[in-house]
């Protein structure tokens, strides 16, 4: 069973296939996003929280080719501190939706009936919450902060990661191997989580990266209306509002750096999921 | 069978030397075939030897990229040289009937708007006397009026191609390419809509191209049928000698192929090999010779020509030697 | 069923809310410490030692006939304070979807009627375009249009003035709003218009000699406005909530940017209220879009509409 999962999960990783010039462009801008998460408090060269008003908003200079922030941070420190709770947001968004979306889906799909009609039901309902609006609701109840803000957004996107996922739940449901695997006398659980949703991990990668994409604007758009991560901390979100002002005042750099930085991490990872998502349906 | 009409002499519809390239590949290589007006001809091969190609080339509705060499003629004209005007014209005289009604019929518009959308345009027919030509267009091939107002979703299959059929006839054509028109219709309903479009030529005098897989069916319909293989046409012949005096060894094996409900056989007669496209086709040797039965070793090395042979038209090296052999009264 | 959704949708913000920490009359009074007569008086105008479900039967009732609260930290009502905004978020999006809407759906039938330069360009535009998040547009364009080129106002603060004058201040917002939207629509226009092309029956038009006008307004068109509309409403419906976005950056005085502020003020009847306002005007969208959805293709039932 297990060596079963293994090898398949292994096919999958070693076939990624011809990824083309962009592909391969955005898994490099992602992977250089990822490094600068894990690593970026320790490759920045100055301290990203120490403030030192004097040099607020000074050009690019010598060691310093981004500038100073309109607290005199060194904003390329800032950037790569940043980088950790501007990834790790949606990362957790992402998981936690394709976990309750998933449960959900193989739920309804497998129960079928009266079981799928309630389930889909709640889902429209949930359909009505945009992603924001959740977020603020959230917030007001629990604070501002990363948490109350994450756990919003994945419930906002648990009806369409679940609507999508139940498609192919069904798809996989009707499957001869589920009905031959039941008359074996394998249990419910052993067969979904063995079985149809490892099958259906091509699917559900691809709708991860992209919801990936969804969740860092989303979530870098409630940083910035000040409900998610607080300053002083570093976010990538926060960094735009925060030096807003500077854009009035001529010093656009701080506050454009950091939205590139987001810009390029959604485009590359929208490519990138679009690379997969083709792929999935010409399989 | 009907006779040819006194007042028009000459082909109908012309084909000769049609090649049609799509892209790297040649689709068409070499297709010769002339419509008398009135007379039905069919048009036979398997799946990949150019027949719906070759109706849409009669259509002028090759895909974009496709180049063709070879003349079109109808009625003296060339068809691949008209203007706007005079391809609307030749699109009015020249109708076609498709395979799959339910993916070639509008299915947002109503049945009544899919018919009379050509007259209204076209013609300037005025609305409510266009609904009136379709409403018994509609009686003419066994359908109600009442259609007119429902939409595609709402028909089988046989009515849809029913009404395809009426909507051709609207125009009053003087030929009818149909491609395949009953292969995705159960064998009651193929039947009932064979009916109807041999009882529609007879009233109108309709030329009749008919494209088909079925030697049998063709050869019923059809007063002559063509054979194609590989874009070619490999064989021309009358429908009433297809079966017992063929000119090509292949039109041989596909009536040896098809089992007969009248004698016991052993086994089935498969032809060897699989049917080639047009792409795949040598351009110096016969595109048969590896499957046939009376290969000899000059067919792999000389392409042959469509030739006149007793009336009929054959390609094949060895037709005048063959000839005689090949019918059904002898096993291959 | 939608109606069903709204409901639903309005418990979850009431209750949401209710368990807000932190007591209401600490809310009302500010922190102050109130006399007893005083809590008693505010406990039963707010009816706030009622059991739950009656406190939410009361919220409702007074919304449907819009009397929302009021405001704890402007002392006025919640349906006053929202309509004196809502013009302005109102016309934020209704500006942002006339942009998206003829901008995306036109460039996107022109790429997809004609491949060449047109299309090419239109392609990567919108590649990178999509990807740009409200307000990422939103500085961008300050800083461009506002600070360097100085065309429009930095701040679209308050709308008094012309219509025209209003236009003005409206644009750069509006543009923000709109662009990640209108490279979407765009898209899918295309795409739909290219797939629409293809179809078999458009081949039967074609066959008998319709000219090529009449086959892409009545056959090509026509189809592919089943799936485009479906886009441009889902897309309309998506930028209420985003509105708040924009509106914070370009310091607006709406709905969105107001909801913003009081869910940090912790004003609660305020959020409520916005919230149930918000959600109805996305319900609403959707039914329209469901609706146009069950009138352009005949084969669809009312409400059959597959996101």
């Amino acid at each position: 069973m297990t060596a079963l999962t293994f090898t398949r999960a292994r096919s999958f990783i070693r076939t990624p296939g011809r990824l083309g010039k962009a592909g391969t462009a955005s898994a490099v801008v992602i992977a250089l996003a990822v490094l600068a998460a894990l690593f970026g408090p320790w490759l920045a060269p100055d301290n990203p929280e120490l403030p030192d008003l004097q040099i607020a908003w000074v050009g690019p200079v010598g060691g310093h080719p981004l500038g100073f922030d309109f607290q005199g941070r060194d904003v390329l420190s800032r950037l790569l501190a940043g980088a950790q709770s501007s990834m790790l947001g949606p990362l957790v968004v992402v998981a936690l939706a394709m976990a309750g979306g998933a449960a959900f889906a193989l739920i309804a799909a497998w129960r079928r009936g009266a079981t799928d009609a309630f389930i889909s039901s709640g889902m429209d309902v949930l359909f009505a919450f945009p992603g924001i609006l959740l977020a603020v609701l959230a917030t007001t109840v629990f604070g501002a902060g990363l948490t109350a803000a994450a756990v919003a957004l994945s419930v906002a996107y648990l009806p369409y990661v679940a609507r999508v996922l139940r498609a192919g739940a069904l798809r996989e449901r009707s499957q001869p191997y589920v009905q031959a695997l039941e008359v074996q006398g394998a249990s419910v659980w052993r067969i979904c989580l063995g079985h149809i949703l490892p099958n259906m991990s091509r699917m559900i990668v691809a709708q991860a990266t992209v919801l990936f994409g969804y969740a860092m604007v989303d979530l870098a758009a409630i940083s910035f209306l000040g409900l998610g991560v607080q300053p002083p901390a570093p976010n990538w979100g926060v960094m735009i509002s925060e030096n807003q002002p500077g854009i009035m005042q001529g010093y656009p750099l701080p506050a454009l750096s950091a939205a590139l930085c987001v810009v390029a991490v959604v485009i590359a990872v929208n490519v990138l999921g679009e690379r997969l998502l083709e792929r999935e349906e010409v399989r | 069978m009907t006779p040819p009409n006194p007042f028009e002499t000459g082909n109908l519809l012309e084909v000769a030397g049609l090649r049609v390239t799509l892209g790297a590949g040649t689709v068409l290589r070499g297709v010769d075939l002339a419509i008398r007006p009135g007379e039905a001809v069919g048009l036979v091969g398997e799946s990949g030897s150019g027949k719906s190609m070759t109706a849409r080339a009669i259509g002028r509705l090759l895909p974009r990229g496709a180049r063709s060499e070879g003349t079109i003629t109808f009625d003296g004209s060339d068809v691949n040289a008209l203007d706007t005007k005079g391809l609307r014209g030749y699109r009015g005289q020249v109708a076609m009937v498709f395979q799959d009604p339910r993916a070639h019929v509008n299915p947002v518009r109503k049945i009544g708007d899919f018919m009379t959308e050509a007259l209204r345009t076209n013609a300037g027919v005025k609305k409510a006397e266009a609904h009136e030509r379709a409403a018994d267009m509609l009686g003419q091939v066994g359908l109600d009026s009442k259609l007119l107002a429902r939409y595609p979703h709402e028909l089988s299959g046989g009515m849809l191609q029913r009404v395809m059929i009426a909507t051709a006839l609207l125009t009053r054509p003087r030929l009818l390419l149909a491609d395949e028109p009953t292969t995705a219709l159960d064998v009651t309903t193929q039947a009932e809509v064979m009916a109807i479009l041999a009882e529609l030529r007879r009233d109108f005098g309709l030329a009749l191209l008919f494209i088909t897989h079925d030697l049998e069916l063709a050869a019923a319909v059809c007063d002559r049928t063509a054979v194609m293989y590989a874009g070619q046409v490999v064989e021309v012949r009358d429908s009433a000698l297809l079966h017992t005096d063929p000119l090509h060894p292949y039109t041989a094996a596909l009536g040896a192929a098809r089992p007969d409900i009248g004698r016991s056989q052993a086994r089935l007669q498969a032809i060897p090999g699989r049917p080639l496209s047009g792409f795949e086709a040598p351009d110096t040797a016969c595109a048969f010779a590896p499957r046939c039965a009376h290969a000899a070793p000059g067919c792999e090395t000389e392409l042959p020509m469509l030739t006149e042979l007793d009336g009929g038209q054959s390609r094949c090296l060895r037709a005048a030697q063959l000839r005689g052999t090949l019918g059904a009264t002898t096993d291959a | 069923m939608l109606v069903g959704s709204l409901l639903v949708a309005s418990f979850v913000i009431f209750g949401a809310l209710f368990l807000a920490p932190g007591s209401a009359i600490a809310a009302l009074s500010g922190g102050r410490a109130l006399p007893a007569a005083s809590v008693a008086i505010l406990n039963q105008r707010y009816h706030l030692n009622d059991p739950f479900f009656t406190q939410y039967w009361y919220w409702l009732d007074g919304a449907v006939h819009g009397n929302l609260g009021i405001s704890i930290t402007l002392r006025e009502n919640v349906s006053t304070l929202i309509g004196n905004r809502i013009w302005t978020t109102a016309g934020l999006v209704l500006y942002a979807s006339l942009i998206i809407c003829v901008a995306g759906i036109a460039l996107g039938v022109l790429a997809g009627l004609r491949p060449g330069w047109l299309d090419t360009s239109t392609l990567v535009t919108t590649a990178v375009t999509a990807a740009i998040p409200s307000f990422v547009a939103s500085i961008v364009l300050i800083t461009v249009f506002a600070v360097k080129l100085g065309w429009f106002p930095a701040l679209a603060t308050g709308t008094g003035g012309g219509f025209l004058s209003n236009l003005r201040t409206f644009t750069l917002p509006a543009v923000a709003l709109a662009l990640s939207s209108l490279a979407i629509v765009a898209r899918v226009t295309r795409a739909a218009i290219r797939e629409e092309a293809d179809r078999e029956h458009v081949q039967t038009a074609i066959s008998r000699g319709i000219p090529a006008r009449q086959v892409i307004q009545r056959h090509i068109l026509r189809n592919a406005a089943i799936p485009i509309t479906t886009v441009s409403a889902i897309t309309v419906a998506s930028l209420i909530a985003v509105s708040a976005v924009v509106e914070t950056a370009f310091s607006m005085n709406g709905l969105g940017a107001y909801l913003v502020q009081a869910a940090q003020s912790k004003d609660l009847a305020v959020v409520q209220g916005i919230s149930l306002v918000l959600v109805t005007a996305f319900v609403v969208v959707n039914l329209i879009a469901d609706l146009l959805y069950a009138v352009l293709d005949p084969r669809v039932k009312l409400g059959a509409r597959a996101s």
